[in-house]
């Protein structure tokens, strides 16, 4: 249960409910770019990757979150069988 | 040297030290003053400046050496702020009665109340009546020759006392400007060596300086002590006169008047803020009204019979303050002006505007308002005394929703992109759920992760954010909730082998049941990129840098693990980010003997940091596992006094491959590499050796 407080003059309090990260979609110059023929659904780019903007879609292969995803390519460094390559954004 | 530059404030500063030939030089990173102490490194890592350079384990430690150095007779400096400057607090109140005069720079910024990295002077409050000498600068140059006057000033046998030397911080520390740079010679002619009249000596001294009295000298000395800052008055006037006569540059003693002929109102400001308030007074004077400034440059000694004059003939002063002195009502420096004229038979109005404080900048419009505010008291009767000049504020940014339930850290943070510490606290809230609290001393997770955590985040004191946590565990026990809550901290190396060690230590002997978890990226990342008792031997820092003197830094990291396992704590893990279900066994591990009240946990883990070891981002991970193959970092476990090493290459790799990648190795030559090898495989062998025991021998 939940405590229910009025607010308190000058204290500051962190609400976790409105809390959420921000687009960082403009930090990047290159994007991962997944070859599902070549990805073997391991998902170690998603267990590796820093901002967990990776997540597996329906057929088990991972989906990048774009608004998430600052480029910084350890996804592709760490995918063993090369199918995730980050590539120039437009 | 070149016969000007331009340059941010803190450069100025640290030419001021150059030129002052200081000799000894404790330094503790903290914004926004590290670039100080990073300039002075860069002169004494090229050899362009000789001095004892230490990187203390903290601020307190800092204004120690600064004393120490000063006590045994060698000119020493330092520079901190705002938190640092606190911590330092009970050193800094010692440093007067030594008479040592150490001169300190304090790129102010505001302290506590509510965390921020901006200017204002409510770092400088608590330490303004302690009996230093405190000047504020509003210029870069003021703030390079202030160094060389403060020098002259302190070491003056009439006052021998120490100085702080206040630049706003980012207005001056981090903004450039053209500074005129003296030439050494004439600074060596105008500033000549320390001579300490009682020198901690015993080869030539019989006396020395001491702190300790009876009570009944107290009120005496207290009183030796008003007289010895009272003097100093003429002392800094005479040495402003002195250095004008030499560098052709004069401020005007303990204040400066602009424009104060005629006036019926004068503003009084501090600092960079002057500068605006000048442009101010010019148009308001252009507009035919009869209005002045002055400038306090110090505060202390505090220019009282200045003011008084200026008071008696004048209808109304306009007070601006950087500082509130909570539970007054009103600003420091007008209740240090309204004191000084209480005694005044007639006096004038004093009005009190707070503004720009936690950095907030006070445009010259506002001082246009202040100004017209203040003349129009003049006028009539004074309805309000302290005004707060309050500018509204819109949020910038909007938070993403994110999908998905139970999420304890939301992607999108403010971490660089392929931040390993963003890897760790992830995985780190994986295991341990939304019903964890984590204590975090500064650190760059702090600005990075804090805000995008569903748990709660408490920045913690960088010194005490063990005891934080010790209080929280304490309350869940009473409250019984210990074995609800997983209670964690997520501390950088800084936080952790150096200002934090004394209150980890203090928890772990007394067994406090929480998880210490240390990301360590091997330096001061999150002030840029200072060395740490964690960085390892010859790595290149901005305060190990290497050059024509220094080759990187020169002392072997601090063994951590022994450290605490010297403690018998019942858990002690490495971990390396490489390797994510070791980690996360580890933490489960951690978790599931605190909630049961064994006792303390201790998790180390490797964070490569691709900003601070300067390799692409990309290779965050492939280092860490490198470090992990070469043998650089073993990761191991103490479990109850067993140690086990947990992952154990078939041949190491050398070391090399693990150094090549990072640029912050770059500068090691064969022989450098070659001693990094026999370290890193003498330790992996020790740690071989001790796993054969069946238990630690001091468990």
């Amino acid at each position: 249960m939940m405590r229910k407080v009025e607010s308190i003059k000058g204290m500051l309090v962190v609400d976790k409910t409105k809390r959420g990260g921000q687009d960082v979609s403009s930090w990047r110059i290159y994007v991962p770019s997944n070859d599902p023929e070549k990805c073997t659904g391991c998902m170690l780019c998603a267990m590796y990757c820093p901002e967990a903007a990776i997540v597996a879609n329906e057929e088990g292969k991972p989906e990048v979150d774009m608004r998430f995803c600052k480029g910084c390519g350890v996804c592709a460094n760490e995918c063993p069988t090369k199918s995730m390559k980050m590539v120039r954004e437009d | 040297m070149p016969e000007f530059d331009v340059m941010p404030g803190n450069k100025a500063v640290a030419y001021g030290v150059k030129l002052a030939k200081v000799e000894v030089i404790p330094v503790f990173p903290i914004t926004p003053q590290t670039t100080i102490v990073e300039y002075i490194a860069d002169f004494i890592a090229n050899g362009e400046m000789k001095a004892e350079y230490i990187q203390s384990e903290g601020e307190h430690t800092c204004m120690g050496i600064a004393v120490g150095a000063s006590l045994a007779g060698a000119r020493a400096f330092t520079a901190t702020c705002s938190q640092g400057l606190a911590y330092m607090h009970e050193v800094v109140a010692q440093a007067p009665s030594y008479r040592t005069p150490v001169v300190m720079a304090v790129a102010n910024r505001t302290l506590g109340w509510y965390w921020s990295l901006g200017p204002d002077y409510s770092d400088i409050m608590p330490e303004l009546n302690l009996g230093w000498l405190v000047n504020f600068a509003e210029s870069n140059q003021e703030c390079l020759d202030m160094v060389l006057q403060l020098y002259k000033i302190s070491e003056n046998h009439n006052v021998l006392l120490p100085s702080m030397l206040n630049l706003d911080g980012f207005y001056l520390s981090y903004s450039y400007e053209r500074v005129n740079l003296p030439e050494q010679e004439l600074v060596d002619e105008f500033l000549p060596p320390y001579k300490a009249p009682f020198p901690v000596d015993p080869t030539i001294s019989d006396k020395w300086p001491s702190a300790a009295i009876p009570p009944p000298l107290h009120t005496t000395y207290r009183k030796l002590f008003e007289e010895v800052l009272e003097d100093s008055k003429k002392v800094i006037s005479k040495v402003d006169a002195e250095f004008g006569e030499i560098f052709g540059r004069k401020y005007g003693g303990l204040i400066e008047e602009y424009r104060c002929d005629d006036a019926e109102a004068v503003l009084v400001t501090m600092g960079s803020m002057t500068t605006a308030a000048r442009r101010a007074v010019d148009k308001l004077r252009s507009a035919g009204e009869r209005i002045g400034l002055v400038k306090l440059r110090f505060m202390r000694p505090f220019p009282a019979s200045e003011l008084r004059e200026i008071a008696s003939h004048v209808k109304v002063i306009g007070v601006v303050d950087r500082m509130v002195l909570h539970g007054t009502g009103g600003g420091g420096a007008f209740s240090d002006v309204k004191s000084a004229l209480y005694a005044m038979d007639e006096r004038p109005k004093v009005l009190n505007f707070i503004t720009g404080m936690g950095g907030e900048d006070i445009p010259i419009d506002d001082f246009i308002t202040m100004g017209k505010k203040t003349l129009k008291a003049a006028r009539k009767s004074l309805e309000r005394e302290v005004e707060f000049i309050e500018h509204p504020f819109k949020p910038s940014e909007t938070s993403v929703p994110t999908e998905g339930e139970d999420i304890s850290i939301f992607p999108g943070s403010d971490g660089c992109a392929g931040c390993g510490a963003s890897i760790i606290v992830r995985h780190l809230l994986k295991v341990l759920g939304p019903n964890t609290v984590i204590v975090n001393p500064p650190s760059c997770s702090g600005v990075n992760y804090g805000g995008v955590v569903a748990v709660p985040w408490i920045l913690a004191n960088y010194a005490a954010a063990a005891g934080y946590e010790t209080g929280i565990y304490r309350a869940y026990k009473i409250k019984g909730k210990a074995d609800k809550i997983y209670l964690t901290s997520f501390s950088g190396d800084g936080g952790t082998v150096d200002i934090g060690l004394q209150a980890i230590s203090g928890a772990a002997e007394r067994n406090e049941s929480m998880i210490w978890l240390c990301y360590d990226n091997e330096a001061y990342m999150n002030t840029g990129i200072q060395r740490s008792g964690s960085s390892p031997l010859y790595a290149s820092t901005t305060s190990t840098p290497a050059g024509s003197v220094w080759k990187g830094k020169p002392e072997r990291r601090k063994n951590m693990i022994l450290i605490m396992a010297a403690h018998r704590i019942p858990y002690i893990a490495t971990a390396s980010l490489a390797y994510l279900p070791d980690l996360e066994r580890k933490i489960k591990k951690a978790a599931e003997v605190t909630r049961a009240g064994k006792g303390m946990a201790y998790i180390h883990v490797q964070q490569p940091c691709a900003t601070g070891w300067y390799f692409p981002p990309e290779k965050t991970v492939e280092i860490a596992r490198l470090a992990v193959q070469t043998g650089v970092w073993p990761v191991l476990e103490i479990d109850e006094g067993k140690l086990k090493v947990n992952i154990k290459p078939k041949e190491l790799k050398p070391v090399e491959e693990f150094l090549k990648p990072q640029r912050r190795f770059r500068h090691l030559t064969r022989d450098q590499i070659e001693e990094i090898q026999v370290e890193v495989r003498k330790e992996y062998e020790n740690w071989i050796e001790l796993e054969k025991l069946d238990k630690l021998p001091w468990y």
